[in-house]
């Protein structure tokens, strides 16, 4: 038997319009997802519970704060979610102790019992693609484009960390992102230099 | 900034890595040219996808009702409660290895006080997520409470679980700060399937693992554990006729703040031979 899977965007609506069971739905599908950024960000699973449900209840209070015509709903929660991850550690003046992912090559999975199953396995099909991306990477260019993003760091503050120039830290986050961008396959529009 | 330097720092841009005064410069420039808006996006995109690498966690035991328990709203009637009842019937576990054939299940949770406890912990499980486990244990509970109902006579006095494993398994997940996670199916076995269940605190980390295929003699499934360069041996893990198999271990030397890969590959039983990854999945251990 299967059902329609609702989007993101019906789901919000909904939301928007009170609609408990669609905030439900939304929840249950990107709970883990969420928790797991904050997780990674924070390396310590209360305070990434606290970041993750306050996701959840500010989302839930403001769903208008999505703005659909910005872009797509997941890569918003997600990168609302790191951010306020990030913020969290700064405000905490915390280290992270580990600074590599430590996932690699592990298939993601259909996530037969769990909710929303056609949905995960879109989802697990998505992030197969940016963690091969990113384990292609020599280990050097990812962990500065992983310090920036997971660790909130900025280049300064990488180079300091590794005790790197600062020159080669940014050499090693464009060579990291060029790289991305081909095996993500994202190109920009226009390659015209001005 | 001209658009050579904007190009040089779009990346860091959209990365959040600029320090201040860098980033107000590039945004100034951002905003006037359009040929660098598209680099921009491009990198952009890259950026957005990034938190989509990150290991999977199962979020705690707690967090959806106190997210229901905050904006006030009944965390029920959502997918989480229903897939004991939506579970596809006949089919065995994923992640609780099944031993007993189904007309002896009265015989998994025998003694009528463990109820109880067994209840708790699937509650626990439930709010954890891990849907699949929780439905087969529901489906159990649910399964012996109607045999109770309908037979008002004491069940026969038996183990309350089928394995020492899984009892450890349940009262891990009974106590706080438990992490759990999915072991995921590598090609070579795609049906296989497993969980692990780490508790930080009592040191003790339970593997649970079903569907695996038959082995000839001369091979065996091994537990390897990693943490960055690290490597390590779990010990054998059996199989039982059902591809059913657990085992526990002590986890002593992990330490928090640390993520460990755990792999349950197929391997020679004689030395030099090559492993193949069958089970595969991550524990992220809280910093403290």
């Amino acid at each position: 038997v299967t059902e329609p899977v609702p989007s993101d965007d019906e789901l919000l609506a909904g939301i928007v319009s009170g609609d408990e069971g669609a905030f439900r739905v939304l929840y249950d599908r990107f709970a883990d997802l969420v928790y797991s950024v904050a997780v990674r960000v924070l390396g310590d699973s209360a305070a990434a519970q606290d970041v993750a449900q306050d996701v959840f209840v500010r989302l839930w209070r403001n769903p208008g704060s999505y703005d659909p015509e910005r872009g797509r709903f997941m890569p918003w929660l997600l990168s609302v979610t790191r951010n306020r991850a990030v913020d969290e550690v700064r405000s905490r003046g915390r280290r992270r102790t580990h600074e590599l992912a430590p996932a690699e090559g592990a298939d993601d999975p259909v996530d037969v019992g769990a909710p929303d199953p056609a949905w995960q396995a879109v989802l697990a099909s998505e992030r197969r693609a940016v963690r091969r991306a990113l384990t292609a990477l020599p280990p050097e260019q990812r962990q500065a484009i992983e310090l920036a993003y997971f660790g909130g760091l900025t280049q300064q503050e990488i180079a300091e960390r590794l005790s790197t120039p600062l020159g080669t830290v940014k050499t090693r986050v464009r060579l990291g992102m060029k790289k991305l961008r081909i095996a993500l396959d994202v190109e920009a529009e226009s390659t015209t230099v001005g | 900034m001209n658009c050579e330097e904007f190009r040089e720092s779009a990346d860091a841009l959209a990365l959040g890595a600029l320090a201040p005064e860098e980033a107000r410069q590039a945004r100034n420039h951002l905003a006037a040219c359009a040929a660098c808006a598209a680099d921009y996006e491009a990198a952009s995109a890259v950026v957005e996808r990034l938190p989509l690498s990150v290991p999977l966690v199962r979020t705690p035991a707690g967090m959806r009702a106190g997210v229901f328990a905050a904006i006030g709203v009944s965390p029920d009637a959502a997918a989480r409660s229903e897939p004991a009842a939506t579970a596809r019937p006949g089919q065995p576990p994923v992640a609780l290895p099944q031993r007993a054939p189904r007309t002896s299940r009265k015989r998994l949770f025998g003694a009528r006080l463990v109820l109880p406890a067994i209840a708790a912990a699937v509650a626990v499980v439930a709010i954890a997520g891990m849907a699949l486990w929780v439905s087969d244990l529901q489906g159990r509970i649910h399964k012996l409470e109607q045999q109770q109902a309908h037979n008002p006579a004491p069940p026969v006095a038996s183990p309350a679980y089928e394995s020492q494993a899984q009892h450890d398994a349940i009262l891990l997940l009974s106590s706080p700060n438990t992490v759990s996670s999915r072991l995921w199916a590598r090609p070579g076995n795609p049906s296989a399937d497993g969980s692990i269940i780490w508790n930080p605190a009592k040191q003790r980390c339970v593997v649970l693992a079903s569907k695996l295929q038959p082995l000839d003699p001369d091979h065996e499934y091994r537990i390897l554990l990693s943490a960055g360069e690290n490597h390590w041996d779990g010990g054998t893990l059996t199989a039982d006729e059902n591809g059913a198999a657990e085992a526990d271990f002590s986890t002593d030397r992990w330490q928090l703040g640390v993520g460990y890969t755990v792999s349950i590959v197929d391997r020679p039983r004689a030395q030099g031979g090559t492993s193949q990854p069958v089970l595969e999945g991550t524990v992220q251990a809280p910093t403290q």
